[in-house]
């Protein structure tokens, strides 16, 4: 039998939900309490079902780690906070979805993980490592070898065709291109004939498909959408959401999606709320949010 | 950096809206300018060092217009009265006055019309300079032996390369509807100018053209021993008496070759200023369309970033960029300067002066070192903006519309 949690106990716990990492405070409903071993885990329901689902992917350090992450932008003499103390945690190989309504700073938080921005403050650590003040070379080089961006605008290089678009990652990281294994990878996704159109001279569908080769070229772990489907019928949509969750589940790339969509989120193992900058609650299913 | 690097850039490049390319239009004037001025130039040296080449130390020489400014004879159209300049003659030290005409004419052989530079002196007078001072011997014929019998020696490339079909002695030709006969064909003078003339009697001259008692210049053969500098001083002297020609120079061959020299030098140096300002009116097109190019291209900038581009990466892509940017204006201006200067070597050949201009005088090194220049111009122009570009924060550059 399990000895009884003391007061004394709790208060010099971890304020941090160890699967999830949000606030034990900014958490929506009360925090769900469980030991492993002489650690008391201190949890959200959800968290805590994903933890007993399968706790040993939860022991260690968390794949993505972020804590008291906070950005202020200044617009002339108005400063926006638009990220205040966010907390969340992301595991290697998850499908995570970031929602929240418009302006509640889920795409800036985005950029803050794909390093394309910097933190006013606040730490993101990567595998264990601080990665919010890394130089710009630094930046540069693991955005190359680690992260692959999928915009919502697709953002193809306009001036070139589509096969060089998607060799422009490993122009940039110096490697060597393997021309036929590009072009099959063309062919496998059904665009094998459009590879030397420009992007004006494609469809939206086939521009998101090329982006996708694109943020594959260099095998990275993690894959950041920014509301991928976004600009494409739901038709079109669902096989580029397809697409992105075959590499999550068979080839175990990281996925992290800012979504408005419900189906997106339906999908996704962990959803992180933002509401004015803060990470509010962890949902394992889209839904409960609403039923909530 | 990869073959692929530059590739891309090229591709980047070649998408340029036009307006782009207009921008470089100083620099490909610019370069027109130096072109033309270093490819005639030399033509020109080469043209005048064989002149000069031709002027004996044993002659003077007289021209209107200013010494200062020797060119504004051929211009100014003021011409010398033929007893004023015989009148030279009684000066001690002066052994003869030969007084000398020259106009463009319309030549015709065969039915076949050049128009050619026809020189005229009396002809015993001609003979002595060409012969004792300039080492000119007629190769083919004679000379003439009369002052009226409307015959004609003929520069070597007159003869041999002006008309289809070579001219030779007894031939006849027709000089501005006047029939005359070829006598002789001089020896290879090597300079294009005299090669390409024609030489006539002054008399028969001024039949043709209808000039009566004067003369362009004149050239005074100076007795051995004598000093040419006070020659000069005493010509000046009694030349000042007459009131036709105003302004008139009056020359050694020594100074002759160091007033064609200054003119040239300062015509050159005037070109080089104003292709100097033309380079640097392209740089700051050169900067201005890099700046718009980076303003245009702000969000790519930041999905380059986004997929892995480095400061470098984005710095060496703009900076290549306008460096090529450059170099086509430089192409360009090198192209355009060859062809004007072609254009103006026909020119001058139709009146008679020909080898201004030759492709096998162009000098590739110093096109070479052009192409250089206007690369590191466009480099340089493109710097600011470049750095611009590479600083760009990728998620700042992502939001840009």
């Amino acid at each position: 039998m399990r000895p009884p949690i003391s007061k004394n106990e709790i208060e010099n716990q971890l304020i941090f939900d160890p699967v999830c990492g949000l606030k034990i405070g900014d958490l929506a409903d009360i925090p769900r309490v469980t030991r492993q071993g002489k650690k008391l885990i201190f949890c959200s329901k959800t968290c805590l079902d994903r933890f007993n689902e399968n706790p040993e992917k939860f022991q260690g350090e968390p794949f993505i780690k972020v804590r008291g992450l906070e950005k202020r932008f200044r617009l002339g003499r108005i400063k926006i906070e638009v990220l205040r103390d966010l907390n969340f945690n992301i595991w290697e190989g998850d499908f995570v979805g970031l929602i929240g309504a418009s302006g509640s700073g889920k795409s800036t938080t985005l950029n803050m993980l794909g390093l394309l921005d910097r933190p006013t403050s606040g730490k993101i650590f990567l595998k264990g490592k601080d990665i919010s003040s890394l130089s710009d070379e630094e930046r540069a080089s693991l955005r190359s070898k680690t992260f692959g961006f999928v915009f919502q605008q697709y953002n193809l290089i306009p001036w070139l065709d589509a096969y060089e678009n998607v060799i422009l990652p490993l122009i940039f990281a110096d490697k060597k291109i393997d021309s036929e294994e590009t072009r099959r990878k063309f062919r496998e996704i059904n665009l094998g004939e459009q590879m030397i159109h420009r992007p004006f001279e494609m469809s939206g569908g086939e521009q998101q498909r090329t982006a996708i080769l694109r943020a594959l070229a260099n095998d990275p772990e993690i894959i950041i959408g920014d509301e991928p489907t976004g600009n494409l019928d739901s038709e079109t949509g669902n096989k580029i959401l397809e697409i992105l969750i075959k590499l999550n589940k068979e080839r175990g790339k990281t996925l992290i999606v800012v979504t408005h969509d419900a189906d997106i989120a339906e999908k996704a193992n962990q959803i992180i709320t933002i509401k004015d900058g803060r990470a509010i609650r962890d949902h394992q299913k889209h839904r409960e949010i609403y039923t909530e | 950096m990869s073959k692929n690097f530059l590739l891309l850039i090229l591709k980047s490049v070649r998408h340029r809206p036009l307006r782009s390319w207009l921008t470089v239009l100083g620099i490909i004037i610019g370069i027109m300018l130096v072109v033309v001025i270093f490819s005639l130039s030399s033509g020109i040296q080469t043209a005048i060092a064989q002149t000069l080449r031709m002027f004996g130390s044993d002659l003077i020489y007289i021209f209107p217009g200013k010494e200062t400014n020797p060119l504004s004879s051929i211009v100014g159209g003021e011409r010398f009265r033929e007893k004023d300049l015989l009148a030279l003659e009684k000066i001690q030290g002066v052994k003869f006055v030969v007084p000398v005409d020259a106009k463009t004419l319309n030549l015709e052989f065969r039915g076949e019309k050049k128009s050619t530079m026809i020189h005229a002196a009396p002809w015993k007078k001609m003979r002595l300079i060409f012969e004792s001072s300039q080492g000119v011997k007629v190769e083919k014929g004679v000379w003439p032996q009369s002052e009226v019998s409307r015959e004609v020696v003929l520069g070597y490339l007159t003869a041999n390369s002006l008309f289809k079909e070579k001219i030779r002695v007894g031939d006849e030709i027709i000089l501005k509807s006047s029939r005359m006969k070829v006598v002789g064909i001089f020896s290879k003078i090597g300079n294009q100018n005299d090669d390409n003339s024609l030489f006539v009697s002054l008399v028969d001259f001024r039949e043709i053209t209808g000039s009566a008692g004067s003369a362009f210049t004149g050239l005074v053969k100076v007795e051995a021993g004598a000093d040419p500098n006070l020659l000069v001083r005493q010509i000046k002297a009694e030349l000042s008496r007459q009131d036709v020609v105003r302004d008139f120079a009056v020359l050694s061959s020594d100074k002759v070759t160091r007033l064609i020299k200054d003119v040239l030098t300062i015509i050159e140096l005037t070109l080089i200023v104003i292709s100097l300002v033309s380079l640097m009116v392209g740089a700051i097109g050169i900067m201005n369309t890099m700046y718009t190019s980076v303003l245009e291209r702000v969000k790519q900038i930041g999905v380059m970033k986004a997929i892995g581009a480095s400061y470098d990466d984005i710095l060496s892509l703009f900076l290549i960029e306008s460096g090529v940017i450059g170099l086509a204006g430089g192409t360009l201006g090198i192209l355009l300067g060859i062809f004007i200067s072609y254009l103006i070597g026909l020119l001058a050949a139709g009146f008679g002066i020909r080898g201004v201009f030759s492709f096998g005088s162009l000098d590739f090194m110093g096109l070479l070192a052009i192409l250089i220049v206007t690369f590191v111009t466009g480099v340089i122009a493109g710097l600011l903006p470049a750095r611009q570009a590479a600083k760009m924060e990728p998620a700042e550059a992502l939001r840009y519309e």
